[in-house]
């Protein structure tokens, strides 16, 4: 017999799972809880085999549940409406077993929740289709250029800058008042986070903007 | 004792000495002396006469007749030339006789009232005793009344010199010793007058043991001196304590017969207060002036016909103007947008003349380099230099007329947005979700109705339908507002919208991110995410290509978004309202948070937008160091 409690905000919800699991002849929900502070309670007291917990619930979300169980704690599936890898990968870092889509069909959580009982993990169909791996691909190490953060007109101002042009020059060259070559230059400063002239020009000899 | 009997005695006395000589040719020449020396003496117009040791007159001159009158021969001299009864207390002749002086004279006052200076002589025998005394008198009246005149002269002088208010003294020229000081030039240097006379001026007045020379102190005694002419300055001293007193100095020469210019009258006027005054004043026009100059406000001053007396550097600045002639020169039409103009003529009220009225209004002005600009002006009559004239102050509006302006088209825009969604997801409720809801609906109706081994393909189809309308009202829910920013954090909002972004426009998206795990404010979080999707929704309908840069950095200061595509570009200046909205849209959302937004692009030059925003904690950071 395979013990469950199950967690989610929407009565109806509850119920339509509850008929679903309870159709099978090995299963027994033995709990329902309205919010994650209950779900851990239930849990506690109940020491179920398996948790089916709904991702977003108010307060207290699928994943807080999922760091607050006692130990030992019972497998959980996680039933959410949502396919985005955020979700799933925050839920199986978490500790989840299972990620369950709840417009899956009514066969996958079952399936899922015996998977689990036997120390497997599971992804809904739509989900492990998915290419996972190129949601970490995206995340590249170390900072990026603060280069990319300058305009143009700013980038125009730093080569002026680098080839030795005083504020009224380069004014003269972009047709500007000295004031707004002087309002870039700060920018320019601000932005690549630099205090000193000096700092600026070994940035412009360094990255080559300088040549010489 | 009448006139002959002393004449007798006297000729008798002559005679005695003539014996002693005892020639008779002598005798008669003597005699003859004699008589022309008495003649002589009786004739003398100088009053001269002789009396005996008993105060007898003996003889008299004509002078004295002629002043006291005849037949004073034989009276007592005291009765005769002063009315008394006995000798008088100042006799000459009584100390004559007294202490047998030579000659002794004094000054008397006779019974004609005048003065006179009287000689005494004594007249001796052969044996050397005093036997008559002859008397000189001279009138002095009148030298005594002009001594007297000039005592009362003197006297006068000396109360003006010594109660001047003014310190006087007199320097002499040669070594610049005081020579004479009044008292209130003794009562400035606390001095007494012994103290001060023989002192050198600069000792006293400048407290120096040399002259003064400096420019600041130019001596008005050497300038007196040199060119032998009253001179005055302006001059600087030290009272007694050392401090500064300011000083109009005059010098005034005084000549002396023999070396020139001798002298000098050195007068001080103190001048302190004065000075002191002209200082507060000069300081208190400055402080008005620079108030005026310096006044963030535009200030100007008219003349009743429009004449600008007066404009501060922020009137000249707004007008566009480097100078006040140059604000002058520009015609009132000129300056003034015409409808502006107009309203501003109508306000002057009185035909062509053009007058200020004293009211607050606005107008818009045409700058010099063409820029209009909208201000408020409030304009009051005053009074300048006397004259009733008007001060205009102008407050340049132009921008809070703008941001005004671009709220209101904002708020406008923010309605329009609000009902475009309102419109699109009734839509989306009614002929989306409601249809599959009906077809749900008649499925399951046939079912019940259908015969027993039908139901099952009717129920699944029921099925199908319902697992679509999860989608679509999954699908409405995220693109109203993404779960994931509250649930997941930004980076996992924003991967799901680009995945989805892509899956939708076909818009390959190039992301790169660093740092946007750490915690942001809810807000800042919901501004990235909706510039981003503005941005690339921008690019799915506008730019034409299939590829776009996403590029979005944090450090412990600020977080930078960078969104490029090499597109079709557009001319920043003139964008569509539509897009426009969205552009000033973005400018808000980020101008809330602190943030900026820069938009490059030209057509077909792609487009670029860099927008930075300010992260909370590095103001924190910033007060920790600072």
């Amino acid at each position: 017999m395979i013990t469950i409690v199950l967690a989610d905000d929407h009565n109806v919800m509850r119920q339509g799972l509850r008929s679903l699991l309870e159709a099978e002849s090995d299963f027994r929900v033995i709990g329902e809880a309205g919010n994650g502070n209950e779900a851990i309670r239930l849990v506690g007291e109940l020491h179920p085999d398996v948790l089916v917990l709904d991702m977003v619930m108010p307060g207290m979300n699928g994943v807080e549940v999922i760091q607050n169980l006692k130990q030992p704690a019972p497998s959980v599936i996680v039933l959410s409406m949502f396919a985005a890898e955020g979700y799933v990968h925050k839920a199986m870092r978490a500790g989840a077993k299972a990620y369950v889509l709840k417009q899956a069909t009514a066969n996958e959580l079952v399936h899922a929740i015996r998977e689990v009982v036997g120390g497997r993990r599971y992804l809904s169909r739509a989900l492990s289709e998915r290419a996972i791996d190129a949601y970490v691909k995206e995340t590249i190490n170390g900072n990026l250029d603060p280069f990319l953060a300058l305009t143009g007109r700013e980038r125009e101002v730093l080569q002026g800058i680098a080839g030795g042009g005083t504020s009224k020059q380069l004014a003269v060259e972009l047709s500007v008042s000295p004031r707004t070559i002087e309002f870039h230059r700060a920018n320019i400063m601000r932005k690549l986070g630099f205090h000193s002239q000096q700092e600026l020009l070994l940035y412009c000899v360094r990255t080559g903007i300088l040549q010489g | 004792m009448s006139g002959m009997a002393v004449q007798k005695r006297q000729s008798a006395g002559i005679r005695k000495h003539r014996n002693g000589i005892g020639s008779s040719e002598a005798e008669q020449a003597l005699r003859n002396f004699e008589s022309a020396a008495i003649s002589l003496f009786q004739s003398n117009s100088e009053l001269v006469w002789v009396h005996d040791t008993e105060y007898n007159i003996i003889r008299v001159s004509r002078g004295v007749e002629q002043t006291f009158g005849k037949g004073l021969v034989g009276e007592k001299c005291y009765r005769a030339y002063r009315g008394r009864d006995t000798v008088c207390p100042d006799c000459p002749t009584a100390r004559l006789l007294g202490n047998g002086e030579a000659a002794f004279s004094t000054e008397q006052t006779a019974v004609d009232g005048r003065t006179y200076s009287v000689t005494c002589l004594p007249l001796t025998n052969p044996k050397g005793n005093v036997v008559a005394v002859l008397e000189h008198c001279t009138d002095i009246t009148r030298r005594k009344e002009a001594e007297k005149e000039l005592l009362r002269v003197n006297g006068f002088w000396s109360t003006v010199f010594n109660n001047a208010n003014d310190a006087i003294c007199i320097i002499n020229v040669a070594d610049l010793t005081i020579a004479d000081a009044n008292e209130a030039f003794l009562r400035k240097y606390s001095l007494t007058k012994g103290q001060a006379i023989g002192k050198t001026c600069y000792q006293i007045t400048h407290h120096s043991s040399i002259s003064c020379l400096s420019p600041r102190h130019t001596c008005p005694l050497t300038v007196t001196a040199a060119s032998g002419r009253h001179s005055s300055f302006e001059h600087v001293h030290y009272d007694s304590a050392g401090n500064e007193v300011f000083l109009e100095v005059s010098a005034a020469p005084i000549y002396s017969r023999e070396r020139g210019i001798s002298q000098v009258v050195h007068v001080s006027k103190d001048i302190t207060e004065r000075k002191q005054a002209e200082r507060a004043l000069r300081a208190s026009e400055e402080n008005y002036r620079n108030s005026l100059d310096n006044s963030p406000l535009g200030i100007r001053i008219l003349t009743v016909d429009g004449e600008t007396l007066y404009a501060n550097q922020s009137l000249l600045n707004i007008f566009g103007c480097t100078t006040v002639n140059e604000l002058r020169a520009a015609p009132v039409a000129e300056r003034y947008a015409g409808e502006r103009y107009a309203e501003n003529k109508v306000r002057g009220k009185q035909g062509s003349a053009w007058r200020p009225v004293t009211d607050t209004y606005e107008v818009s002005i045409i700058r010099k380099d063409g820029e209009i600009r909208h201000l408020r002006v409030y304009q009051r009559e005053v009074k300048w230099a006397g004259e009733a004239r008007y001060q205009a102050i102008y407050e340049d509006v132009t921008d809070y007329r703008r941001a005004r302006e671009t709220l209101t088209s904002l708020s406008r825009r923010l309605i329009e947005i609000q009902e475009d969604e309102r419109r699109n997801i009734a839509r989306e409720l009614h002929d989306q979700v409601g249809q599959s809801l009906n077809v749900v609906n008649l499925l399951l109706q046939r079912t019940i109705s259908a015969p027993a081994g039908d139901n099952v393909s009717l129920l699944s189809e029921a099925q199908s339908q319902v697992a679509e309308l999860i989608s679509r009202v999954s699908n409405l829910s995220l693109d109203l507002r993404p779960s994931m920013l509250d649930d997941l954090g930004l980076l996992d909002a924003l991967v799901w919208y680009i995945g989805r972004y892509t899956a939708t426009t076909n818009v390959q998206v190039d992301f790169k991110h660093f740092g946007l795990e750490r915690e942001m404010e809810p807000e800042i979080k919901t501004t990235l995410y909706r510039v981003v999707q503005e941005a690339l929704t921008n690019v799915a309908r506008h730019a034409g290509v299939d590829r776009a840069t996403v590029n979005i950095w944090a450090d412990k200061g600020r977080l930078c978004l960078r969104i490029e595509d090499k597109g079709r570009g557009f001319d920043p200046t003139s964008l569509s309202s539509s897009n426009s909205s969205g552009v000033s849209g973005m400018q808000e959302r980020l101008s809330l948070v602190g943030g900026t937004l820069n938009i490059e692009s030209a057509p077909e030059k792609g487009t670029c937008i860099i927008a930075e925003i300010p992260l909370g904690n590095a103001s924190e950071n910033d007060e920790k160091t600072r």
